[in-house]
């Protein structure tokens, strides 16, 4: 038994198996809940490349598998990534009913993870475009509804992504060449151009970023949530992989300075777009773009504690997204649109998805006590002793971002005629009840959190 | 060149470029596109084994097959092209072509591929980018995105013969080719989600 056959091949299996259970919606969606919460546990219990003893029987779990000669391997380094993942797999799978989104989302998703999971732990690093590509065109079904044509940003997600995947195996069979010759700057500097747009196309960084709002718009918002929570995080990990490897990039004096004026610019764009957005739907995509931005920022600080921060911010993130689509998908299928016009004095039709909705912007800007606060605040701070000249431009673009969520504030607690009424269903209520609870908790208790998870950051990637 | 016979699959590729961007009807765009894949194998199959070159030959094939099905099944309008918009289709290919046979010789010697491969991987890479900006049917942005992977695929398996990343590369083009497909029917099926 092996970590690979665990984590890549068991889920796909599952997921071609669930495939054929959609008429069997609440069976299907049991299955996908346990199933995840086992793959989570087992994740954060089991040491990997161990035994693992069940009663007398002993189970030696490898970390590499090998497939043409070539190798998956999933170490102890990557059990954050597993947990986490199949952690926020259960809550999406559990929410699938919650949000009356097709069932067909559970085998889709766990296809996507496994083959996201094989992208990241396949060696060398070159294949993970491939099967980056293969995860994205696997996720299509999911972004169409039936009877529609797709719109605009489903096929802007679709080639730009697919953009990249050329760009990536080129710029990475260069520097596969130059391994021999590393005096050759010329075409070193080739490479990581390629290299550089390949990601700047998954990641969605400035100027590539435009399809985002167009696709939250097209796709229903649970999904979108999904989509645009997994592969960003799942690239981000790539990307700090191929840094962490390559002793003389990380050691450019080059990174530094390209990654923070590109994060910078993310951060205070996607803040200006925000404040003169009206749909809710768009602030989600713009949600997912300034997380990108300080997520590229926190990696340009190069620093120990820059990559504990992010990956810690890897959390808050999923959950604020989580009741974020929530929420959005609450207003969706009640046949309210989640604009300006429409949200206004919602919060008294919709009291807990309003408040979802609100709650979750608010924790995604890094308000006081909220999931990302303390992430945001460690971040501000070895910006602000780097450069405070970058730090006053993130907290703007902060700022603007706040000025966004403020003005749907007012308009969705605009008093209105109608008395208070509960719009959602008991089991929505939950769910956005523990999504909101688990914000503030984070945001009060950080230390008592990352504490609970420090037991997964022992092998994080090196950027200095 | 190394062979001066090659010419001629290299202007009938272009010649299929150039057709797929001035004809409306989609039976005549798909075989414009299995010109293009055949052109390319008959350039190809002089380098490579030709076991190789047909593995890439089939596969392209029959992700065409793939979505000509689909097509064949829901499509039966075709939006007609105004004169200006051919003709600003066909300068603006015109200027990819040139700007391709300006660098294609340094590329060439760049990546130690022979000129041929690399002036049709060049064409078809900069045709089905100019496709991708242009187009809004899906089924054109799914064939645009089969043409430029071919296209990159001619320059990157010169030099990477692993079959892993070979067999990788078709399983790629054959889900494009099944996602397009999907993406057709499912734009006329009907039914809730």
């Amino acid at each position: 038994m092996s970590t690979p056959v665990i984590y890549i091949v068991f889920p796909f299996v599952l997921s071609l198996l669930l495939y054929f259970l959609q008429k069997r919606t609440r069976l299907m969606i049991a299955i996908g809940i346990t199933a995840s919460i086992l793959l989570m546990l087992f994740a954060f219990l089991q040491n990997f490349g161990a035994v693992w003893k069940i009663g007398p029987i002993s189970i030696e779990i490898k970390t590499t598998l090998a497939i043409f000669g070539r190798s998956f391997a999933l170490g102890n380094q990557d059990k954050y990534f597993l947990a986490f993942v199949y952690f926020f797999a259960a809550l999406w799978f559990g929410g699938t009913h919650i949000a009356q989104i097709s069932s067909r989302f559970i085998p889709f998703g766990f296809a996507i993870i496994a083959v996201l999971t094989a992208a990241l732990a396949v060696e060398p690093f070159l294949y993970s475009a491939i099967l980056v590509e293969i995860a994205i065109l696997v996720s299509i079904p999911l972004l169409l509804t039936p009877g529609n044509p797709p719109g605009r940003g489903v096929l802007r997600f679709i080639v730009y992504q697919s953009l990249a995947m050329p760009l990536i195996l080129f710029g990475g069979w260069l520097l596969g060449g130059i391994q021999a010759s590393p005096s050759d700057t010329a075409r070193l500097l080739q490479a990581v151009l390629f290299l550089g747009i390949g990601f700047a196309l998954w990641l969605a960084i400035f100027p590539f970023q435009s399809w985002i709002p167009q696709l939250t718009m097209d796709i229903h918002p649970f999904v979108s949530g999904f989509i645009l929570g997994m592969f960003p995080i799942v690239t981000m990990l790539i990307m700090l992989d191929f840094i962490s490897g390559l002793v003389w990039l990380r050691e450019s004096q080059y990174l530094q300075p390209v990654l923070t004026l590109v994060g910078t610019i993310m951060v205070v764009s996607t803040g200006v777009w925000a404040a003169i957005e009206k749909d809710g739907r768009r602030l989600l995509g713009y949600a997912v773009l300034l997380e990108s931005g300080l997520a590229i920022l926190a990696v340009s600080l190069q620093s120990q504690i820059s990559v504990m921060t992010l990956f810690v911010s890897f959390f808050p993130r999923m959950a604020a997204l989580a009741l974020m689509a929530l929420s959005l998908s609450i207003f969706i299928n009640n046949g309210t649109i989640p604009d300006m016009d429409h949200l206004s004095g919602m919060i008294r039709k919709f009291p807990f998805a309003s408040s979802g909705l609100i709650v979750s912007l608010l924790s995604v800007v890094g308000f006081p006590l909220l999931g990302a606060f303390p992430v945001r605040l460690a971040l501000l701070e070895q910006l602000a002793v780097l450069n405070p000249i970058i730090a006053v431009w993130v907290l703007l673009g902060l700022v603007t971002f706040l000025y966004s969520v403020l003005r749907l504030l007012m308009q969705i607690s605009k008093p209105e005629s109608i008395g208070w009424q509960r719009g959602e269903t008991i089991g929505q209520i939950i769910f956005l009840v523990i999504g909101i609870l688990v914000l503030i908790s984070i945001g009060v208790f950080p230390n008592f959190f990352s504490g609970q998870i420090s037991s997964l950051f022992l092998n994080l990637p090196i950027l200095r | 060149m190394d062979h001066w016979i090659n010419i001629l699959p290299i202007l009938i590729l272009t010649a299929a470029c150039i057709f797929i961007f001035i004809t409306n009807d989609w039976r005549r765009i798909l075989i414009a596109y299995l010109v293009i894949y055949i052109s390319a194998f008959v350039i190809i199959a002089q380098y490579w084994s030709f076991t190789f070159s047909l593995v890439k030959l089939i596969t392209g094939l029959m992700s065409l097959v793939v979505i000509g099905i689909s097509i064949n099944r829901y499509y039966s309008v075709h939006e007609k092209k105004v004169k200006s918009e051919l003709v600003f289709r066909l300068i603006a290919l015109c200027l990819i072509f040139i700007l391709v046979a300006f660098m294609v010789y340094s590329i060439s010697n760049y990546l130690s591929i022979a000129l041929e491969i690399v002036l049709a991987a060049l064409l078809l890479i900069g045709f089905g980018i100019f496709q991708l900006g242009i187009t809004h049917e899906p089924y054109k942005i799914f064939l645009a995105i089969l043409v430029l992977f071919f296209g990159f695929e001619l320059i990157f398996s010169a030099n990477e013969s692993s079959l892993l990343v070979n067999g990788l590369l078709a399983v790629v083009t054959m889900l494009i080719a099944l996602m397009g497909s999907y993406m057709i029917i499912n734009e006329f099926e009907t039914g809730d989600e």
